[in-house]
């Protein structure tokens, strides 16, 4: 059971990496969508923080921006395109000054914003917005357009903000790029609808929790033997790894047309086929427990392995918890959550020390 | 009715730390230096006698105070014969825990001494033992008067739980001695209820047994808030816990082994955010039992969202009790005064402060504007006095004296603490760029007092305790 759990990762991981060689080679409106772009670089030849909004905007980091930054809002006069909180890590001990936000729109635009010493970014600009949009949440699709009966598409009004999406990346000052693996929906510059902010889920108490670019450690110390699976090594793999690898569904919020047709073939899909209108970002692996977990909801059953079916006792330096996620050339990376340490982090070592002792459930 | 109050705030240049000596049991980072700017002096308030010289001192939480080893301080400022508090903190907590600071509760004796003990939680904090788990949230328990002697440090079932999120205290069982309440709403017990939540309570006096609610399918995101109280008139304490829609309440007994599914009273409402503030306010209704108040904070009112609301229900309500349909047990629903103030976000029971012979109690609206001269103060945020003898099935805001805040973004009234002597302190946290401060009034009179504190923007060197 185990080795076909295994089995069936490896090949997904294939499939995702042939998928992106073939695919993901140029990055356009074609190919706007959360598959497609998982994986892609971040944009270089910009000005770091050209977008920036005005203001000090050093007030209510982690709230919702959107609330009051939207039209008619408190701060009608003051509407954001888009605004949020960055935090040195997913927990929000504490903000982070000096990040770089990156959006890069349908129509390839990017934008660049820096978070200030309340971790807050913001800015104004108008920004070009894909209005062939489907909302799927927790398995339920929700169409943002008219669907006619012979399955094409009106596109939704484009000031529509709901309907506006990014691709986004997080820059820590020290080059390292956490990015986001969906194709995220942002407010928009024009019309009345409510605007949204990251702060939206990406909070300190948001159900992803908060958003983050930093490298820091999860633990302030850690022995340099004997560690301890509870008092250690899940901290950094709950602070790190979490919000995506956790157990049960966890599907994509929102994709665009393009996913609506499957990827080898570019054949259309009805809209009731649910399951192409979302990708699991956790990519079938729960990081919040040691063994995995048995998820059971109704008829549906979603069985994740845990921490200990990515180690390699033999070779720890081999591991996959640890390879896939190192930091890369900066501006790239192999994981699409972005890259999380470098071999000198003490998380890093950490983790390698505990596969090296056996990686045991201690 | 609403009276404009120009509330006093003290301001420290810089904190001077008196150093009260360090004991065995000291907790603090000696010699180490904080930067409270951003740090939300007042995410958490509350009083206790710290040094034992019979006077009630008062505490801060600044959970997000920068230092070198750990993220949150406490802030202790020393009562006074004259009735009023140091200007400056004379002492501060560190738990070495990050976000310490977060959450702050009076526990009543403890350990019969007669002298009130305290918990502080610090909500990213690690247990201390080797069996523990790092980064779930910890809570620890000092003695009154110890000058910061710890009675027993606990921690959270796994990491990011934030246990320590929401503290309160009772005699849940019954015994003579109160016990101490934690939740810790994004615990996962189920991979199918992951960050659902769960509430504790550890019974004095040693606070090692425990009986835990976890999230079930039926009653998810379990501890936003949490309360105890005397709900149905037995002399024993009640938990009051919220749930998703819900303010479930578990009577209290000898033997108390709550099953989450089956409360005693199960309130309900569809009002957003309902269950986020919760108190027992006492009898206004002269029947039998403790009123709760309830606050929705993020509720629609005429299509304004987060105006918010508050439920005042009755404490002889029983079994499942759906509040929007206007039922018998609800004495009166109070909403706010506009789009986005959040009122019930925070509410205090005060007793009778008046002597006019019913319980008085506060709700914050910490989001709420406030008209000056010059403008509006944009999020400044207001606490709304209720006087338990003008509760009535038809009460309104309008029927309450306002506090408010004096500058824009400040967030006053997001925590409230009663002291001993019936004065009122209001946490602001997100004063001068999250630097965060509290202000002092006094409900018997609706004036301001001295008290408030906004703290300096950067600390001294930090003194252990």
């Amino acid at each position: 059971m185990k080795r076909k759990v295994i089995a069936s990762i490896i090949v997904g991981m294939l499939s995702i990496a042939v998928f992106g060689m073939l695919y993901a080679q140029t990055y356009d409106s074609a190919n706007f969508n959360a598959h497609a772009r998982k994986l892609q670089p971040a944009p270089t030849g910009h000005t770091v923080g050209k977008d920036n909004g005005p203001g000090d905007g050093l007030h209510n980091s982690g709230e919702d921006c959107g609330i009051c930054h939207t039209p008619n809002g408190k701060a009608g006069n003051y509407v954001f395109t888009i605004g949020g909180t960055i935090y040195e890590d997913r927990a929000a001990r504490r903000p982070l000054k000096g990040a770089e936000v990156i959006l890069q729109d349908y129509a390839g635009n990017v934008f660049s914003m820096t978070t200030n010493e309340a971790g807050n970014f913001w800015t104004y600009q108008e920004m070009a917005g894909n209005p062939y949009t489907i909302a799927s949440h927790s398995g339920t699709t929700h169409l943002l357009f008219t669907v006619n009966p012979d399955g094409t598409v009106t596109p939704a009004d484009p000031s529509d903000s709901r309907t506006w999406l990014y691709k986004a990346w997080v820059r820590n000052p020290d080059g390292a790029i956490r990015q986001m693996v969906t194709i995220a929906p942002i407010g928009g510059s024009t019309g009345t609808s409510p605007r949204m902010s990251c702060n939206m889920h990406h909070s300190p108490f948001g159900s992803t929790g908060a958003a983050w670019a930093s490298r820091k450690n999860s633990l302030a110390t850690y022995p340099t033997t004997s560690l301890g699976f509870r008092k250690h090594i899940l901290p950094i793999f709950v602070s790190k790894c979490a919000p995506c690898h956790v157990p049960g569904a966890k599907a994509t919020r929102l994709v665009t047309i393009s996913d609506l047709y499957t990827s080898a073939t570019y054949t259309f899909v009805p809209l009731t086929n649910t399951a192409v209108t979302s990708i699991d970002y956790s990519n079938s692996m729960d990081f919040t427990s040691y063994a995995g977990s048995i998820y059971t909801s109704g008829s549906t059953t979603v069985t994740k392995p845990g921490i200990r079916d990515f180690v390699n006792t033999s070779n720890p330096d081999e591991s996959f918890v640890l390879t896939k996620t190192k930091v890369q050339t900066p501006g790239t990376t192999n994981h699409a959550g972005g890259s999380f340490w470098t071999t000198d982090d003490a998380d890093f070592k950490a983790v390698r020390q505990w596969i090296a002792e056996g990686a045991n459930n201690n | 009715m609403c009276n404009r109050l120009i509330c006093i705030i003290v301001a420290v240049a810089a904190l001077g730390m008196a150093a009260l000596g360090c004991s065995s049991n000291s907790n603090g980072i000696s010699g180490e230096s904080i930067n409270l700017v951003g740090s939300k002096q007042g995410q958490a308030v509350g009083f206790a006698d710290v040094d034992g010289d019979g006077i009630e001192d008062k505490i801060v939480g600044a959970p997000y105070a920068a230092s070198a080893s750990a993220t949150g301080a406490a802030l202790v400022y020393t009562g006074t014969t004259s009735s009023g508090y140091s200007t400056t903190n004379s002492a501060l907590f560190r738990g070495g825990d990050d976000n310490f600071g977060y959450s702050f509760v009076n526990l009543g004796d403890v350990d019969n001494d007669g002298k009130a003990d305290f918990a502080i939680s610090a909500i990213h904090g690690s247990g201390d033992d080797a069996g523990d788990t790092s980064l779930s949230g910890s809570v620890t328990v000092y003695k009154g008067g110890g000058n910061g002697q710890i009675i027993k440090k606990i921690s959270g079932d796994g990491p990011m739980d934030k246990f320590g999120y929401a503290l309160a205290a009772g005699d849940i069982d019954g015994n003579g001695q109160p016990d101490l309440i934690v939740s810790a709403p994004f615990n996962t017990n189920d991979p199918a209820l992951y960050q659902s939540g769960a509430v504790y309570v550890y019974f004095a006096p040693d606070f090692t047994t425990r009986v835990a609610l976890y999230a079930s399918t039926t009653n998810k995101a379990l501890g936003l808030a949490v309360a105890a109280g005397d709900v149905n008139n037995d002399g024993i304490a009640d938990l009051l816990i919220s749930a998703s829609g819900k303010v479930l309440v578990y009577f209290g007994g000898a033997t108390f082994a709550p099953a989450i599914n089956s409360p005693n009273i199960a309130l309900t409402s569809a009002a957003a955010g309902f269950g986020k503030a919760i108190a027992v306010i006492g009898d206004l209704d002269g029947i039998t039992g403790g009123e709760i108040a309830i606050g929705a904070p993020n509720a629609v009112i005429n299509l304004y969202r987060d105006t918010g609301s508050v439920f005042i229900v009755k404490g002889s309500a029983t079994g499942s009790v759906a509040l929007d349909t206007a039922p018998a047990a609800l004495l009166v629903r109070i909403n706010g005064a506009g789009l986005f103030n959040r009122f019930g976000s925070s509410i205090a029971s005060l007793g009778d402060v008046d002597g006019y012979g019913k319980p008085d109690f506060a709700i914050g609206a910490p989001m709420a504007d406030v008209t000056t001269l010059s403008g509006q103060n944009l999020l400044s945020g207001k606490v709304y006095l209720f006087k338990g003898e003008d509760i009535t099935s038809t009460t309104t805001i309008a029927n309450s004296t306002a506090f408010e805040g004096l500058v824009k973004n400040q967030q006053f009234g997001t925590s409230l603490a009663k002291s001993t002597s019936g004065k009122l302190l209001i946490g602001a946290p997100r004063s001068n760029m999250d630097t965060g401060g509290v202000m002092m009034v006094d409900p018997a009179t609706g004036q301001a007092v001295a008290g408030g504190s906004s703290g300096g923007a950067t600390g001294g060197t930090g003194d252990c305790h």
